[in-house]
């Protein structure tokens, strides 16, 4: 059980580890009166100069937070018995058997996950499970497949979820999109794969509960070398969507100034030079490395662009 | 003839010329050689500032194997790019430098073009953009294609 020191905003954007900082950290979590920081999740970026030898990839901006095993993660607990709680973050998994990413918990005497998400290296899925209303889970739901492909371990994915608890009920429906791993060739806009736990499908304990805090990371399960997270941003309504891929500068467009930014990062990473890496987001291809391969995508990416009468906006279709 | 006259107007011409400030612009220049097939040449003005571009080029209705192999053979030491054909009808072309240098200021080769058209007019660059070393947009003059008879 948790205590609450802070509500719940109606728009709450809770960026971790997603923001110009010169040294990673996790001081955006732990709000809501819930510790911040469970096992020893490492803040870190792609450089071995900062306060972490290790190298850490992220998705978007200077750090990521990386678990090197289960039980490693950061909580949030600035939501309120949410009823409608919408969240988005991405997640780089390589771990064996099925490790618990993401968990939205309600805060009751015994608390309880009314969702959570795993990955299951063996089945290569993204799992989904709904609250079956006396602390377990009922039957998940599963996205196996994106852009086409299907889902492997270290890659980044995106994943947006929309919690909507039925009015007076003990009911809920959770709403999925997922996107991720595209690739150098895959530079156009591309569809999210899509599954839904329906009514039914999440059963919670008390008419009433809804999000309290989430726990973000390596929960549990699982083993292998590592699970990976960064850009996480919860709200109540209104949908979040992807960062813009290739967005290097982060300024909200993509142009040939983003491949020369992107190139000035590759030689800020053979440098050790943390300084020199951009805010945006320079994997292009996903893969959980920024290499010149990445320049390549990104120069693919600029000119469907440009292909498509220069509308900048970081992969439109032709 | 003055001789006077002529060294004065050359010299007028000259300094004319030195003063001129180039403009960061993609330009194209088409020859047409046998069975209508077209070579276009393409080369980058640069003011100096731009560290990479990307640009546009729109063929005549009807265009047809349209050849990207020397699109980039051109370039300066150390810029690279990507030149591809979009859906038979555009090449779109995006550049920069691995060491984020600048082109030189004045005129920069790139490549060249080579399509097969019936058509009279010339393909037009339609779309473009150059970035400073910073990843800034850069100042853009006017794209142009010339014909050459």
């Amino acid at each position: 059980m948790i205590r609450k020191s802070q509500l719940f905003l109606a728009v709450a954007a809770l960026v971790g580890m997603n923001a110009a900082m010169a040294a990673c950290n996790t001081t955006q979590w732990g709000q809501g009166g819930v510790t911040a920081v469970v096992g020893t999740p490492i803040a870190d970026g792609p450089v071995t100069t900062d306060a972490n030898a290790a190298q850490t990839p992220r998705y978007s901006g200077k750090c990521g937070l990386a678990g090197d095993a289960a039980g490693d993660y950061v909580q949030d607990g600035s939501p309120l018995a949410e009823a409608a709680y919408i969240s988005r973050f991405y997640v780089k998994p390589n771990n064996t058997g099925e490790a618990v990413v993401f968990q939205a918990m309600a805060d009751e005497t015994v608390d309880y996950a009314i969702f959570q998400i795993t990955f299951d290296a063996t089945a290569g899925a993204f799992k989904f499970y709904g609250s079956n209303g006396s602390g377990g889970f009922g039957t998940p739901v599963s996205i196996t497949t994106a852009n086409g492909g299907a889902i492997v371990a270290n890659r980044w994915y995106l994943i947006e979820t929309n919690f909507q608890r039925g009015a007076g009920t003990n009911g809920g429906t959770l709403a999925v999109s997922l996107i991720g791993n595209r690739g150098a060739a895959n530079y156009t806009l591309t569809t999210p794969s899509t599954t839904t736990l329906t009514a039914g499908n999440i059963v919670l304990a008390d008419a009433g509960d809804g999000v309290d805090y989430v726990r973000f990371g390596w929960v549990s399960g699982g083993a292998g070398t590592g699970v990976t997270v960064d850009a996480f941003e919860s709200r109540r309504s209104t949908a979040i969507g992807s960062l813009k891929r290739g967005d290097v500068s982060n300024n909200g467009t993509c142009t040939s100034g983003d491949v020369t930014q992107l190139q000035q990062e590759l030689n800020a990473i053979s440098a050790n030079n943390e300084p020199g890496l951009k805010l945006g987001q320079t994997d292009c291809t996903e893969n959980g490395t920024v290499t010149s391969g990445d320049v390549t995508c990104l120069q693919n990416l600029v000119n469907a662009d440009t292909a498509s009468g220069g509308t900048r906006a970081c992969g439109m279709p032709i | 003839m003055n001789i006077k006259f002529a060294v004065a107007a050359s010299l007028l011409f000259a300094a004319a010329g030195v003063s001129a400030k180039s403009e960061n612009a993609p330009l194209g220049m088409e020859v047409e050689t046998k069975g209508g097939s077209k070579i276009m040449s393409l080369d980058f003005e640069s003011a100096g500032d731009a560290a990479s571009f990307t640009f546009r080029v729109v063929f005549p209705e009807g265009a047809k194997q349209i050849d990207t192999s020397r699109c980039l053979s051109e370039l300066p030491k150390g810029f690279f790019g990507v030149c591809k054909v979009y859906d038979g009808k555009v090449v779109a072309v995006t550049v920069n430098n691995s060491e984020g240098a600048t082109f030189p200021a004045g005129m920069n080769r790139i490549g060249k073009l080579s399509y097969v058209s019936n058509s009279k007019a010339a393909p037009v660059i339609d779309t473009f953009e150059a970035s400073d070393r910073n990843g800034e947009i850069a100042q853009m003059g006017s794209a142009k294609v010339q014909q050459v008879d």
